[in-house]
């Protein structure tokens, strides 16, 4: 185990954590911030973007994320438009994991019986305000299960990343790997890293249910 | 255009590794998914479920990518040679038994204890309770999650191309290297991938039959 002793492998896991971290952070809150308007824009009985919407949802369901992820490392650049490899990465990840929050999402609205928009509106609340109140609180609870396990995709499919030229954890482990050869133990602690890194997401998901005491089923 | 139609074949191959691939994973994941699921019945507390509850949270919060180097490298170092392709079958096989057993277990929490107990009152072996009595019960709670996971696997075994696994993405890639089209090769491996995938999805979204007499 003395490789792990050794300070430049250790600042090398240490800046490849910091790396999947913050794709991790980043890809889950900007997902969850999009997928919000989409989801309630899905709602209208009829949109002129829903079948853009539907159509994106299919693609970046049906397209494996690494795909994605080759598409713009290696097709940008022929456009003419070059961007770093984390940013590429970033909306890679942040195309695939909305979709899928969408769908969760969109399902929690579903969910909710239409008499209670129609109460609403019957109260006099306006539509902001029938959101805000009525519609959003529940349709993440109902949601929050899968938009939690997601969170941890998300952070797994951040180990894609290292495939496209990004020093995150998985990289770092395979660059360290081909110099001392000591696979087993390497991965064995990059995965500790990824199991503490769900075991904090899962931490929160039990949070956030614990304080939904209303309303249980 | 004329690119194209020179490397179809060779895609059309990776293709077939893709889906064949796939069915060996997806048939091993569903298999021993369920038998872990089976494991203890009744006895959820139980050492042995800990065990297995704490090998299904390993393997389903650890990316694929690190798992599968774990076999593609790990083994040569303990002196086993996996291959590129026996890496990846083990690998997403114990990932996918991992969901899969965690989609199991959640089926046959919906089935009343007692129809087992009662089972085994009538005399049946507790093999043909399990078979005859719980497992066509829990097949059609479970397909929704089960194929949704089988979808995602085809999707995944892009991954294997890391350890140069001849699927399609591999061969996108030596295509893009060879071409420098990206859009083409990219294009037609996301048209593979909808392809093998949609006839999955339509199967999924299709209404259940009523498995269960209420």
């Amino acid at each position: 185990m003395n490789i792990l002793l050794d300070p430049t492998y250790q600042q090398m896991l240490f800046d490849g954590l910091v790396m999947t971290l913050i794709i991790s952070v980043v890809v889950i809150v900007v997902s969850n911030i999009l997928v919000l308007p989409l989801a309630i824009y899905m709602q209208r009985p009829k949109g002129v973007f829903r079948g853009v919407i539907v159509g994106y949802s299919f693609f970046a369901r049906a397209a494996p994320v690494l795909a994605l992820l080759f598409a713009l490392y290696y097709g940008l650049p022929r456009l003419g438009i070059y961007l770093e490899p984390v940013p590429s990465a970033l909306i890679g990840l942040i195309f695939a994991s909305t979709a899928y929050n969408l769908e969760f999402l969109r399902s929690g609205f579903e969910s909710i019986p239409a008499g209670q928009l129609d109460a609403a509106k019957a109260l006099g609340l306006r539509p902001f305000a029938t959101y805000w109140k009525v519609m959003i609180p529940q349709a993440y609870r109902l949601a929050a299960p899968s938009l939690f396990s997601n969170a941890i995709q998300m952070v797994k499919g951040s180990s894609l990343a290292s495939l496209v030229a990004i020093d995150e954890l998985t990289a770092a482990s395979t660059v360290i790997i081909s110099e001392t050869y000591k696979a087993i133990e390497v991965l064995l602690v990059v995965s500790v890293f990824y199991l503490l890194i769900a075991a904090v997401i899962i931490a929160l998901q039990y949070a956030y249910e614990s304080r939904q005491t209303f309303g249980r089923r | 255009m004329e690119i194209a139609i020179a490397w179809l074949p060779r895609l059309l191959t990776a293709a077939v590794l893709t889906i064949a691939l796939s069915a060996v994973v997806f048939t091993l994941s569903a298999v021993f998914g369920l038998l872990l699921s089976l494991v203890h019945y009744g006895r959820e507390k139980s050492l042995l479920r800990r065990g297995i509850e704490a090998f299904s949270a390993f393997f389903r919060s650890v990316p694929e990518l690190v798992v599968l180097f774990l076999f593609f490298f790990g083994g040569p170092q303990i002196g086993v040679d996996f291959g590129p392709v026996g890496s990846t079958i083990i690998a997403f096989a114990l990932v996918g038994i991992a969901f899969d057993y965690q989609v199991f277990k959640g089926a046959l929490k919906a089935i009343p204890f007692g129809q087992y107990e009662a089972g085994l009152a009538l005399g049946l072996p507790k093999s043909v309770v399990f078979l005859r009595v719980l497992v066509p019960q829990i097949l059609p709670l479970a397909r929704k999650g089960w194929i949704t996971y089988a979808i995602g696997t085809v999707k995944r075994m892009s991954i294997a191309s890391a350890v140069s696994v001849s699927e399609i993405l591999y061969v996108t890639k030596q295509g893009i290297a060879a071409t420098n089209a990206p859009f083409t090769f990219l294009t037609l491996a996301v048209g593979l991938y909808i392809l093998i995938v949609t006839p999955l999805l339509v199967f999924n979204e299709r209404k259940p039959r009523q498995a269960v007499a209420r």
